[in-house]
């Protein structure tokens, strides 16, 4: 089947391979590029694994082909780690046993990252609202909660609920 | 699971686009945000020959006043829409619509016109447009037509759309000063599929008002309430349990389709219920614009 060259900025490098149009984005990511973050789990966009930033927006990376990402900036929590905007968030995941098995963290993680960028206020309910797109099977979210509520305080993101 | 094989194509503009369409038939789909289109492709529900990825057309984005109205590119995002200024001034529906709309994720990548063209029974445009008497403008090598939302909408995944035809943009009539539009879902999960929702388009100056119901039947279900004012102000004792009747009463003449969770009498009750509430917020809001 035909191959299609694409270039794209992928974690601050840019890169160019040749894939086939039906290969969504996760897998492009892990086969080509080695990137371990990227997680593919229902690859139907409903269990939140495979969640990226592309051109700086939160999206579903099973939901992307690869040949659509062209000229595009590709980010996954390899770049988040190494810029630093998220060692209060892991340090805190990781405080409060926020991870079990690990599968869902990356995506947690970006996830919960654009809720902090974007929250007007936070509250516990809007924190699950939020991260209800992200499957954890494991930990029961309460602790994932607790992580982000944490991070939400020492941010200085104003509490909804104090306001009731 | 893995998509099939499929060519790809990224045409610069719409004509590129129809031309493409017309040479591959039934066998090529459109692309937009790809929110509901590459779940189809990825579970091999879909294997078309030939993806046409519309998702870059400069000429299909962008939300811009129109004759009293607003005018919606098909590729403006359910984000976009629930963000837009210019949407909010004409109506609060666009951000409290998009909100229900899955996640942030999905919102940030899926459009207003890949969800109208999909028809999906549980999605919340197609019934606001219907309640809005929006007119989706579809776009074929030949012309251009525009069509009534409410004669847009066919059934489960079927609309008026030819297969050679392009969603271009949706127009948002004028609406009159005391217009009023509320939503409201019930979904077993936040951001999840709804099991019932309902829109309500009432015009207060002039007291007539439709409620649309969608995710419970093949197609959005029209409810028009021509004394709608009357029971707005009227003192009920309870407008809730007044409401639910009328509404059951309603729905009842309609075939009601069942999901995985719910059957069509469930749905039914949901759907009045949830009918009944707006009714409630609406008569709070209309007591207390009057009172002040």
């Amino acid at each position: 089947m035909n191959k299609t060259t694409v270039r794209f900025t992928l974690n601050a490098r840019p890169v160019e391979v040749a894939v086939e149009p039906r290969m969504h984005l996760i897998d492009c990511l892990r086969e080509a590029f080695d990137v371990s973050s990227a997680r593919v789990g229902c690859e139907h966009g409903v269990c939140g694994a495979c969640t990226l930033r592309i051109d700086g927006k939160l999206v579903r990376g099973c939901l992307t082909l690869a040949v659509q990402v062209e000229g595009q900036v590709v980010e996954t929590l390899e770049r988040l780690n190494e810029t630093g905007e998220i060692s209060d968030l892991q340090q805190a995941f990781h405080d409060r046993n926020a991870v079990q098995c690990g599968f869902c963290t990356a995506g947690m993680l970006i996830t919960s990252q654009s809720y902090l960028v974007h929250a007007q206020g936070y509250s516990r309910s809007q924190i699950r609202e939020h991260i209800a797109a992200n499957y954890c099977r494991c930990t029961g979210y309460e602790a994932i909660v607790d992580a982000i509520e944490f991070v939400a305080k020492r941010r200085g993101i104003q509490s909804l609920e104090e306001n009731l | 699971m893995k998509a099939a094989f499929f060519e790809y194509v990224r045409p610069a503009d719409v004509e590129e686009a129809l031309g493409l369409k017309e040479g591959h038939d039934d066998r090529s789909i459109f692309l937009a945000g790809g929110q509901s289109a590459i779940p189809a492709l990825n579970m091999r529900l879909n294997q078309p020959n030939l993806v046409i990825d519309i998702g870059r057309i400069e000429a299909l984005q962008g939300i811009w006043a129109e004759d009293g109205g607003i005018r919606v590119g098909a590729l403006v995002t359910h984000r976009e829409l629930g963000e837009s200024k210019i949407a909010r001034e004409y109506s609060t529906i666009f951000r409290d619509a998009s909100k229900l709309i899955a996640h942030e994720a999905i919102r940030n990548k899926g459009t207003i016109g890949g969800s109208l063209a999909l028809a999906d029974p549980a999605a919340e445009w197609p019934a606001v447009c219907v309640a809005l008497n929006a007119r989706i403008r579809l776009r074929s090598r030949t012309g251009v037509r525009e069509l009534d939302s409410n004669a847009f909408f066919k059934g489960t995944y079927a609309t008026e759309r030819l297969e050679n035809e392009l969603l271009e943009s949706i127009y948002f009539p004028k609406q009159t000063k005391g217009f009023r539009s509320e939503i409201l879902e019930f979904a077993r999960q936040h951001g999840g599929f709804a099991a019932a929702g309902v829109v309500f388009a009432v015009d207060t100056a002039a007291g007539v008002g439709r409620s649309v119901f969608f995710a419970i039947s093949q197609a959005p279900i029209v409810i028009a309430q021509a004394a709608i004012m009357e029971f707005l102000t009227s003192n009920f004792e309870n407008t809730r349990a007044a409401g639910e009747r009328w509404y059951k009463d309603q729905l009842n003449g309609f075939k009601l389709t069942a999901d995985l969770y719910h059957d069509g009498a469930t749905k039914g009750h949901i759907a009045a219920v949830l009918a009944s509430r707006v009714l409630v917020t609406l008569k709070e809001s209309l007591r207390v614009e009057r009172h002040s």
